[in-house]
C-alpha cells in the first residue's frame, strides 16, 4: 500500500494530477448492517455516513446546517416543515426527487421495518410531495426535536425504486453520499470509492478503507507501521506514546458523552435518595475521569458537560465520604450492605472505573461485588426485563436533541434505572413539544435540576473523545455528538 | 528422574510463594493508589505497578493461588467426571454404555475451546464456572480412558479369578483395577493441568475467566496489554509465572511416565 | 464391509444430531437474545419488542427446534440474523481463510515438529534432542496469543516484513496468502511442540525393540536402521494428528482475534456476541463435519498405513 501511494505521487508530480489517495482507517467495532433504518448501532452510522446523505445535517460547530434540503423552513405553529431539495443523483444513477424522501421516511415509520428510532417519527401525520424538489411534512403536535432525527444517521435518504423492489440495503448500501459502497468483506474490510459527482463537491480522497481491528494494540502498532491512517481506538497508556511521535497526532476534541453510574432505584435502599445521595458523595469523580478515563469534565446530573441545555447553577456532587457516611446512617443502611455490580466486558474503562467505585464504597462500608459479563448479558441484566443489577458503570453517547437523552426519565417503566417522578416526567414530555427554545431550555432545566437531587446515577462526568492519527492526515473530523466519521474533506499530505 | 525432581521443586516453590502471596507481596493485590500508577520496577515495585496502581508482584502471586487452584480443581473434576462415568459405563454395560459412550463422543467432536466458551456463556463469568466449564469440556479424555482400561481389566485374569472366588462386582473393579490406572492418570493429569493454566489465560483474553478485580495469571496477563508500552514488566512478571507452572506440570508428567515405562 | 459403513454412517448422525442439539439449547440459554442486542442501549422496550417479531424470535422454543431441524433436513442452515444472508453463504466466505491457515499451520507443524522430534529421538542427547526440549518447553507454557503478539511486534512493526493485519482488504487470493504466515506460525507452535515430543516418545519406545537390537546387530548402517525407526514410529503419530488437525479449528479462535483475520473462529464469537444463532449452529455443524471427517481419514490411514490392523482378529 505504501508502494501504491509512492508510485501515485512521483506520477501526479511528474503529470501534476492530484494523487490517488487512499486512506485506511481502523475501527473497533464494526456495522451489524449499512441499512441505516435497521439499526441503532453507532458503529453502522460511523460508515453509512459517507454512503448516504440526509436533509439536514450536523457541521462542526454543532449546528444544524442544510444537506439535500438545499433549504428547509418551519411553520409558526410547528407543525409543518418544508424542505427544497438540491439537484443530485443517487449512485445508481437515479435523480434524488420528493418521492425518494416520502418513500424513505414511510419505511422508518413501518411497523413491519422494526426500525428502533420509528418513535422519533410518530408524529408525522403526513408527507407531501407537491413537487419533485419540495417535501412537506405534517406533524400531530410541534417536535423541535424532528430535524435532530433528520440529521442523525437514521434519516439517511434511500432512493425509492429500490425501496420497492424491496433492495437489500443492509449489504449494497445505495446512496447520495460522498462515497459509493464497493464491498464489504465481513470482519475485515468496506471499501468506499469517492462519488465523483458529489453535490458538495467531489472528495479529495479516491478511496477510503475502514478496516476492522477490534484490539486496540493492533490498532497501534498499525498506525506505527503506516498501515492505518486513522485509528479510532488507541489505549488510555498509549496515548503518550503517539504524542511523542512526531509522524503522528493525538487528537483530543469534546465528546457528548455522559459518563454515569447508574443505579437501580427499584431496589431497597437503593429507592431511597438519600442513599443515591450519599454514593455519589462517597465516590471521587474527578478521581476516576482521571484514572479510567484519562480526564474529563465533572457533570451534576444527566448532561454532557458544555452541553447548552445544562443548568450552569448545578454544581457535580464532589467527594465527601463524611457527609456520605452520616447520610447513609441517616437511611438506616447497615454496614457492609452487598451490593450486585455487573460490568460490560468490552469496556476496560468502565470496568476500570467500577473497580475504582468498589474501593471508595468500601471505605463507606458497603460492599460492592463485581461481575464482568459479557455485552449481551449485561443489556440483558441492565436493560431487560429482569433488570438484575444494582449499580453499573456505562457512558450515555450524546445526543444532537435534549429529548433523545431524556426520553422516558422519570417514568419508571420506561428507563433502565427506574427512575420515578412524573413531575420530571412531565416536564420532559412537555419540552419535547415546546417549540420556544428558550422556554425549552427552562423546562429541560428543571428537570435536570430534579434529577441532579433524586441522584439515580453517579455522575461521573464529560470526557474527551480521542483517538489518533497520521499527522499527514488532514481535514478527517467527526461529527459532534453522532461520532459518526466524516471524510468528505480529508486529504493526506506526505 | 532428574526432570520430575525439576518439576516438583518448581511446582512446590510456587505453591509456597502463593500460600505466602501475603508477607511476600508485602502490597494488598487489590488495593489501588493513584497516585502510583504505571510505575517502573523499583524495589519497592518489583515489577512495577498496573493502571490502577495496584502492585504487579502481589497480584502476579495472589493470581497464582486463583490459577492454580482454578486448573487443579478443573483437572480434578474433569478427571472424576469422566472417570467414573467411564468405569460405570464398562461396569454396567448395556444401554447405559451404549448411550454414555456415545454422548461423550459428540462432546469430544466439539471443538474443546467452543465447548468451553459456550459452558462459559451459558454458566456466566466467575471462577467457579470457570472450573465446571473446563471440568465438562476435558471429561471425555477421562471417560474414554478410564471405559477402555476398565474393560480391558475386567477382562483380565485376575479378575476372572477373583470373581471365580466371589468377590462382588464393584469390589473386584475397586481393589484391582484402580491402582493400576493410577499412574497414567497421573501422568495425564498433569498434563491437563497445564493446558488448563494456558485455557484460563486465553479465556481471559477474551474477556472470560476469573473476573477482575480478582487477579488469575491469565487477566493480570491480559490487563498488561493494554499498557504493554508503558509498563511492559506488567506482563513479563505474570507471563513467568504462567511458564514456569506451566512447566512443572509438563516436567513431573514426563517424569512420571518415564517411571511408570520403566516399571512397565 | 456395508454393515461397517452403515454403522459409521449411523453414528456420524447421531453423533451429528447431539451436538446441534446441545448447541442449540446452550445458545438459547446465553441471556439476551438479537433483538437485546441490535436495541442497545438507547431503544425502548416496545421498540426491542417490535424488533423481536420482526425476526421471529418470539416463537417458541419447540418451534424453532422444529423448523431448525425441519430447515437442515433440506440443506438449508436458515439466515443469519446479523448479515440477513444465507448461512451457507457467510460460512463459505470464510472457510477459505480458515482452511489455508489451518492447513499453513498443520504442514508447518508436521515438519517442523515431527521432524524435530524424530532427529531428537534418533540421537538422545545431542543437538536437536536439547533443541527439542528447549522448544516444547516453551511452546508450551505461554498461551497463543502472546506468541502471536511477539511475532507481531518483532517481525510486523519492528523488522517491517510483515503487515500487522492478516489478510489485506481486498480478502483472501493465491497471492494475499502469504501474509498468513505468521498466524499460521502461531497457530502451529503449540502443535509442533506436541508433535515434537510425541515423535521423540515414540522413536524412544522404537528404539529400546527387538527388531532395531537385531538390525543393529547384523551391522545395518545407522541411516537405515534409522529409516525403519522412523517408518515403525510413524503410525503410532496419526491418531494424534487427526485429533492435531481438530485442535487447529480451535485454536484458530484465539489467532484469528489477535490477527483479525475474517475466519470461522471470528464468526463464532461474532455470532455468540450478536446471539446469531442460526451462524453459531452452521459453524457448529461444519466444525463437527470437519471432525468426524478428519478422524475417518484418520482411521483409514491407519489401516492403510499398518498391515497388521487389517489383520482379522
Amino acid at each position: 500500500m505504501k508502494l501504491k501511494i509512492l508510485v501515485a505521487v512521483a506520477l501526479s508530480a511528474v503529470l501534476g494530477l492530484a494523487s490517488a489517495q487512499t486512506l485506511t482507517m481502523a475501527m473497533a467495532a464494526q456495522p451489524d448492517t449499512l441499512d441505516p433504518q435497521v439499526t441503532s448501532a453507532t458503529a453502522a452510522f460511523q460508515v453509512s455516513k459517507s454512503i448516504y446523505d440526509t436533509l439536514v445535517e450536523v457541521a462542526q460547530d454543532g449546528t444544524i446546517i442544510p444537506a439535500l434540503a438545499g433549504t428547509f423552513s418551519a411553520s409558526d405553529d410547528g407543525l409543518s416543515y418544508t424542505f427544497n431539495l438540491v439537484a443530485t443523483s443517487f449512485h445508481d444513477g437515479t435523480p434524488l426527487d420528493s418521492t425518494d424522501v416520502k418513500a424513505t421516511l414511510e419505511r422508518i415509520m413501518a411497523e413491519g421495518t422494526a426500525s428502533p428510532k420509528r418513535s422519533e417519527f410518530a408524529a408525522i401525520t403526513g408527507i407531501d410531495t407537491p413537487d419533485e424538489s419540495t417535501v412537506v411534512i405534517h406533524l400531530s403536535q410541534p417536535q423541535p426535536a424532528l430535524l435532530a432525527s433528520l440529521a442523525s444517521g437514521w434519516g439517511a435518504i434511500l432512493p425509492s425504486e429500490k425501496l420497492a423492489e424491496g433492495h437489500d440495503f443492509g449489504n449494497a448500501p445505495v446512496g447520495t453520499g460522498a462515497f459509493v459502497f464497493q464491498s464489504w468483506l465481513r470482519d475485515n474490510a468496506i471499501t468506499l470509492s469517492a462519488n465523483p459527482d458529489y453535490y458538495k463537491g467531489a472528495p479529495q480522497l479516491a478511496e477510503v478503507i475502514i478496516r476492522f481491528v477490534p484490539d486496540p494494540a493492533i490498532q497501534l502498532q498499525g498506525l506505527l507501521t503506516g498501515e492505518f491512517n486513522v485509528a479510532d481506538t488507541i489505549a488510555a497508556a498509549d496515548r503518550e506514546l503517539v504524542e511523542s511521535n512526531p509522524a503522528l497526532t493525538m487528537v483530543e476534541e469534546p465528546s457528548g458523552l455522559a459518563l454515569v453510574a447508574a443505579m437501580n432505584t427499584r431496589r431497597p435502599y437503593l429507592s431511597d435518595p438519600r442513599v443515591r445521595q450519599a454514593i455519589n458523595l462517597a465516590v471521587d469523580s474527578i478521581t476516576v475521569l482521571e484514572v479510567a478515563y484519562a480526564g474529563g469534565t465533572p457533570i451534576g446530573t444527566f448532561m454532557e458537560a458544555g452541553s447548552p441545555w445544562l443548568p450552569d447553577d448545578i454544581e457535580p456532587y464532589g467527594y465527601d465520604p463524611e457527609q456520605a457516611r452520616a447520610l447513609l446512617d441517616e437511611a438506616g443502611v447497615p454496614d457492609g450492605w452487598t451490593i450486585d455490580m455487573p460490568l460490560p466486558q468490552p469496556y476496560d474503562a468502565h470496568i476500570q472505573a467500577g473497580q475504582m467505585v468498589q474501593d471508595y464504597l468500601r471505605e463507606v462500608g458497603i460492599n460492592a461485588e463485581i461481575r464482568i459479563v459479557e455485552w449481551g448479558v449485561w443489556l440483558s441484566d441492565v436493560y431487560g426485563e429482569a433488570r438484575a443489577f444494582d449499580i453499573t458503570v456505562i457512558g450515555h453517547t450524546g445526543k444532537l436533541d435534549p429529548s433523545g437523552r431524556l426520553d422516558g426519565y422519570g417514568i419508571e417503566s420506561e428507563n433502565y434505572a427506574g427512575y420515578d417522578d412524573p413531575v420530571t416526567a412531565e416536564l420532559i414530555a412537555q419540552g419535547a413539544r415546546e417549540p420556544d427554545t428558550a422556554k425549552r431550555v427552562e423546562l429541560y432545566g428543571e428537570a435536570l435540576h430534579r434529577i441532579h437531587d433524586a441522584a439515580p446515577f453517579i455522575f461521573f462526568g464529560t470526557p474527551a473523545r480521542a483517538y489518533a492519527k497520521q499527522t499527514s492526515v488532514e481535514g478527517f473530523w467527526i461529527t459532534p455528538l453522532l461520532d459518526s466519521f466524516d471524510f468528505r474533506t480529508a486529504t493526506i499530505n506526505d | 528422574m532428574t526432570r520430575t525432581r525439576v518439576g516438583l521443586v518448581l511446582f512446590a516453590a510456587m505453591v509456597l510463594a502463593t500460600i505466602f502471596a501475603g508477607p511476600l507481596g508485602r502490597y494488598d493485590p487489590l488495593k489501588p493508589d493513584y497516585t502510583a500508577r504505571y510505575a517502573p520496577v523499583s524495589a519497592a515495585h518489583p515489577l512495577g505497578t498496573d493502571g490502577l496502581g495496584r502492585d504487579v508482584f502481589a497480584r502476579s502471586l495472589a493470581g497464582g493461588r486463583v490459577s492454580l487452584v482454578v486448573a487443579l480443581s478443573a483437572t480434578a473434576l474433569t478427571m472424576l467426571l469422566g472417570c467414573s462415568l467411564g468405569v460405570l459405563a464398562a461396569g454396567v454395560g448395556g444401554a447405559t454404555d451404549t448411550v454414555l459412550a456415545r454422548f461423550f463422543d459428540a462432546l469430544l467432536a466439539f471443538p474443546g475451546f467452543l465447548l468451553i466458551l459456550l459452558a462459559v456463556a451459558v454458566l456466566g463469568g466467575g471462577s467457579a464456572q470457570t472450573v465446571m466449564a473446563m471440568g465438562i469440556a476435558g471429561s471425555p479424555l477421562y471417560f474414554r480412558l478410564a471405559r477402555s482400561f476398565a474393560r480391558s481389566e475386567l477382562r483380565s485374569e485376575y479378575v476372572t479369578a477373583a470373581r471365580a472366588l466371589g468377590a462382588s462386582h464393584s469390589r473386584q473393579m475397586l481393589r484391582h483395577a484402580v491402582p493400576n490406572f493410577a499412574g497414567s492418570l497421573l501422568v495425564q493429569g498433569a498434563s491437563t493441568a497445564a493446558a488448563f493454566l494456558l485455557v484460563e489465560a486465553s479465556l481471559s483474553y477474551l474477556g472470560l475467566g476469573v473476573p477482575l478485580p480478582t487477579p488469575s495469571w491469565g487477566n493480570v496477563l491480559q490487563d498488561a496489554r493494554s499498557f504493554l508500552t508503558r509498563q511492559p514488566w506488567a506482563a513479563v512478571g505474570p507471563g513467568l509465572f504462567l511458564a514456569a507452572a506451566s512447566l512443572s506440570f509438563q516436567f513431573i508428567s514426563d517424569g512420571l511416565r518415564e517411571h511408570l515405562d520403566r516399571r512397565g | 464391509m456395508t454393515r461397517y459403513l452403515f454403522g459409521q454412517v449411523f453414528s456420524l448422525v447421531l453423533t451429528l444430531w447431539v451436538v446441534l442439539t446441545l448447541v442449540f439449547l446452550a445458545v438459547r440459554a446465553l441471556p439476551g437474545d438479537a433483538a437485546t442486542i441490535m436495541g442497545g442501549i438507547d431503544s425502548s422496550a416496545a421498540s426491542i419488542a417490535e424488533m423481536r417479531q420482526a425476526l421471529g424470535l418470539a416463537a417458541t422454543l419447540g418451534e424453532q427446534y422444529i423448523g431448525f431441524l425441519g430447515d437442515l433436513v433440506k440443506g438449508d442452515m436458515g439466515d443469519s440474523i446479523r448479515e440477513r444472508r444465507p448461512v451457507s453463504a457467510v460460512l463459505l466466505d470464510r472457510v477459505p481463510v480458515t482452511l489455508t491457515l489451518a492447513a499453513m499451520a498443520f504442514v508447518i507443524s508436521l515438519v517442523f515438529g515431527l521432524g524435530l522430534g524424530l532427529l531428537a529421538g534418533l540421537r538422545p542427547g545431542g543437538f536437536f534432542d536439547k533443541l527439542t526440549t528447549g522448544f516444547a518447553t516453551v511452546a508450551l507454557s505461554l498461551p497463543e496469543f502472546w506468541f502471536g503478539f511477539i511475532l507481531i511486534l518483532v517481525f510486523a512493526v519492528q523488522l517491517g516484513w510483515f503487515p500487522v493485519l492478516g489478510l489485506p482488504p481486498t480478502g483472501l487470493s493465491l497471492r494475499s496468502s502469504w501474509h498468513l504466515l505468521l498466524p499460521a506460525v502461531t497457530l502451529a507452535i503449540p502443535r509442533a511442540a506436541q508433535l515434537a515430543r510425541l515423535g521423540r516418545a515414540r522413536v524412544l519406545e522404537e528404539r529400546s525393540s527387538d527388531y532395531v537390537r537385531t538390525a543393529r546387530s547384523k551391522g545395518l548402517s545407522a541411516g537405515s536402521v534409522g529409516r525403519h525407526i522412523a517408518s515403525n514410529a510413524l503410525p503410532g503419530v496419526v491418531p494424534l494428528l487427526a485429533l492435531e488437525l481438530g485442535g487447529l479449528l480451535t485454536g484458530t479462535i484465539v489467532v484469528e482475534q489477535v490477527f483479525g483475520l475474517p475466519g470461522l473462529g471470528a464468526t463464532l464469537l461474532g455470532g455468540i456476541s450478536a446471539r446469531d444463532y442460526p451462524v453459531v449452529q452452521g459453524v457448529t455443524i461444519l466444525a463437527v463435519a470437519i471432525y468426524v471427517g478428519v478422524n475417518w481419514l484418520a482411521d483409514v490411514t491407519q489401516l492403510v498405513a499398518d498391515p497388521r490392523l487389517r489383520a482379522p482378529t
